[in-house]
């Protein structure tokens, strides 16, 4: 694991190619939606990665040796006329420069009529979930030919449609439950020995809405565009656009945590509808050992909460302060009053600039930070 | 503006004014609550039209802004501000160009577009309900009426998208809404043209003919003043085929009209001669 703090790029490869369905008369995007790693079994690294509409297995392997000495082959490859050969040696193999191969293990394909928002692989480590915005299904990792639908909520006539899914995710140690979130704010978990379908849930997580801060766009920020089990299996986070809000899985009524991530925002909700960040989809994280979450916002600036301390911190992932080893300096938004020195006034923040992908790594206290086109790698600064 | 200044404004303190308005307990523009509603419900008509011209729109971008229209329409239905209601439906779909190109036949999977119809049909109602108030009420308010609240809708007229395409099963809402309108403008203009003594009195004579079906776009110089429902396909092309002073007189006689209607004539005669390949 390299300290110094600079990362090389390790492999670079074509997961998804655009495609036209041409009965709909559509272009399918390329675009990668969720990235999920299978535990290590060899070698090779194995992930699941997905677009709007197919969901692949892809295993890296490295390659740092080839085979060399044959007998019947020379070194530049050439077949050698047998009559040359005087002597017998056993092959060997030769250190090379690193070479790292992507291959395409399994497509499941033709499974999902509305967009893919979530894959999740089940603690069985033999069957992954993949959800749309109206049904989920379930996949075994070796059948790529069928897949079993397990929530379906499309409702009969469409016009009747006022809730989607928003994600999905299997519980990190008990097989037969996951959870689904929606666009109304709600969370379900789904237990598959109930039933086949799990239309109807086992628990419903819904916190009732506070009338003092009703708007016409309480639904909107509302929707839940992440939710994801702490390691433990305890508990689970929930993303909505101002807040994250930490649930216990024995307590469905309300969140035994919530922390505000940009709640000056909230005044500003019409221009954010009008320009369309309110839609935006931010995702969540906890750190290892489930004390911490880190989460998304805007001006390139994400979020960490100490559950334990409950102090906050914000910082930025900028190329002004991303040189190796260099200390991130906490940052702060001035919400009204006088703007004080290293503040960032509301209007000032650059609402292109969003933080929409984190990912905290499951044991060390490093972290992966997508702003836009760059990616920023950042960790304890003990640790160095 | 958010986003536009990156240096850092001067912030001057802001303070939240008490306003009898503000049913919420904040304002989110500064503007009363009924005026932040209007804006909204504004925003999200032209966003569900914009959504719509797209191939795939986002499901959940659609839902939510549905959701969001039917809440401020369910506030206003329980206010009993239907008025505000139309206007403001008025106002939106007249301000946005209705038309918009035919969108191509789509599989009935999936249908993120007739998850709108049932807006629509609620805005189509609310709409038809003011087509019926003005039915209702005597030729001289229906005139002043029409002017006031359809002004604006009036002057797209040329613009709004053909019948034809709102006819087909598949269409998203917008046309829907254009069709209907369509019909309101029609109705209500004709109401205006009707009282001409001399005039040919097309109301009686095509009342039971459909428009819907047919592409009438090339006749949109004229409509202004004559309504659209009352030509059939036969009508038209026997208006053409059979001798111009058939059409000329008909319009003639209706209108009052400056010589510009020759231009438009002279163009659609050349439209007609490439259709009929003349």
């Amino acid at each position: 694991m390299p300290r110094r703090g600079e990362y090389n790029v390790y492999s670079t490869f074509q997961s998804h190619e655009p495609e036209f369905d041409y009965l709909k008369s559509l272009e399918i995007e390329e675009k990668i939606n969720k990235i999920r790693w299978l535990p290590r079994q060899n070698a090779a690294y194995s992930l699941l990665s997905t677009n709007d509409k197919t969901v692949k297995l892809w295993k890296i392997t490295e390659r740092d040796k080839r085979p060399d000495g044959f007998n019947l082959k020379d070194d530049e490859g050439r077949i050698k006329n047998p009559n040359d050969i005087t002597a017998l040696r056993v092959p060997f193999f030769k250190p090379t420069e690193l070479i790292v191969e992507a291959s395409p293990r399994r497509v499941y394909a033709n499974a999902h009529t509305y967009h893919i928002n979530s894959i999740s692989l089940n603690s069985d480590h033999e069957t992954f979930l993949s959800g749309d915005d109206l049904r989920i299904n379930l996949w075994h990792l070796e059948i790529t030919d069928r897949s079993f639908n397990i929530v379906d909520i499309k409702p009969a006539n469409m016009e009747e449609l006022t809730e989607v899914i928003t994600a999905a995710e299997f519980h990190p140690s008990m097989c037969n439950v996951f959870v689904y979130s929606s666009s109304k704010g709600t969370i379900r978990l789904c237990d598959m020995r109930q039933r086949a379908l799990c239309d109807q849930h086992a628990k419903m997580f819904e916190e009732p809405e506070d009338p003092s801060n009703r708007s016409f766009f309480s639904e909107i920020i509302s929707s839940i565009s992440d939710v994801k089990f702490s390691h433990s299996g305890r508990y689970l986070i929930s993303r909505d656009y101002l807040s994250v809000k930490v649930w216990d899985l024995q307590m469905d009524s309300r969140p035994i945590e919530t922390y505000q991530v940009h709640e000056y925002l909230r005044s500003k909700l019409c221009s954010l509808y009008e320009n369309d960040c309110i839609f935006d989809k931010f995702e969540c994280a906890w750190n290892g050992t489930d004390t911490q979450i880190m989460t998304g916002s805007y001006n390139n600036f994400f979020r960490m909460f100490d559950r334990n301390t409950k102090r906050d911190l914000t910082l930025e992932a900028s190329r002004e302060n991303t040189k190796p080893k260099c200390i991130l300096k906490p940052r702060r938004v001035c919400t009204g009053g006088k703007r004080k020195k290293d503040e960032i006034s509301v209007d000032s923040l650059d609402f292109n600039k969003k933080i929409l992908h984190t990912a905290w790594h499951p044991t060390e206290n490093i972290i992966a930070v997508a702003a836009t086109n760059n990616l920023y790698i950042f960790q304890d600064k003990d640790k160095v | 503006m958010l986003g536009g200044d990156r240096r850092g404004t001067k912030r001057k303190l802001t303070t939240m004014a008490d306003d009898p308005d503000d049913l919420a307990g904040h304002k989110t523009l500064g503007l009363p609550y009924a005026a932040e509603r209007q804006s909204c419900f504004r925003i999200s008509l032209v966003k569900l039209q914009a959504a719509q011209r797209l191939i795939e729109p986002s499901l959940r971008r659609s839902v939510l802004i549905c959701n969001t229209l039917k809440h401020i329409e369910d506030e206003l239905r329980a206010e009993g501000n239907l008025g505000l209601l139309h206007s403001a439906y008025a106002f939106a779909t007249g301000n946005t160009p209705a038309c918009a190109p035919p969108t191509p036949i789509r599989q009935p999977e999936p249908m993120p577009l007739t998850l709108n119809e049932s807006a629509a049909e609620d805005i189509a109602s609310y709409i038809e309900d003011l087509n019926n108030d003005s039915v209702q009420s005597n030729k001289e308010e229906r005139r002043k009426t029409t002017t006031n609240k359809l002004g604006c809708a009036t002057v797209n007229q040329s613009t709004t998208g053909s019948p034809t395409e709102t006819a087909k099963d598949h269409t998203p809402s917008c046309m829907t809404l254009t069709n209907t309108q369509l019909r309101i403008q029609s109705t209500n203009l004709s109401a205006n043209t009707a009282p001409q003594p001399d005039s040919i009195n097309l109301d009686e004579i095509f009342s039971d003919l459909d428009n819907s079906l047919y592409d009438l776009d090339f006749l949109t110089p004229y409509t202004a003043n004559i309504k659209l429902t009352p030509l059939s396909e036969d009508d038209v092309s026997n208006s053409f085929g059979g001798g111009t002073a058939t059409f000329a007189t008909t319009h003639q006689v209706t209108t009052n009209q400056t010589c510009r209607q020759n231009e438009e004539w002279n163009e659609l005669d050349h439209i007609m001669e490439v259709l009929v390949g003349m």
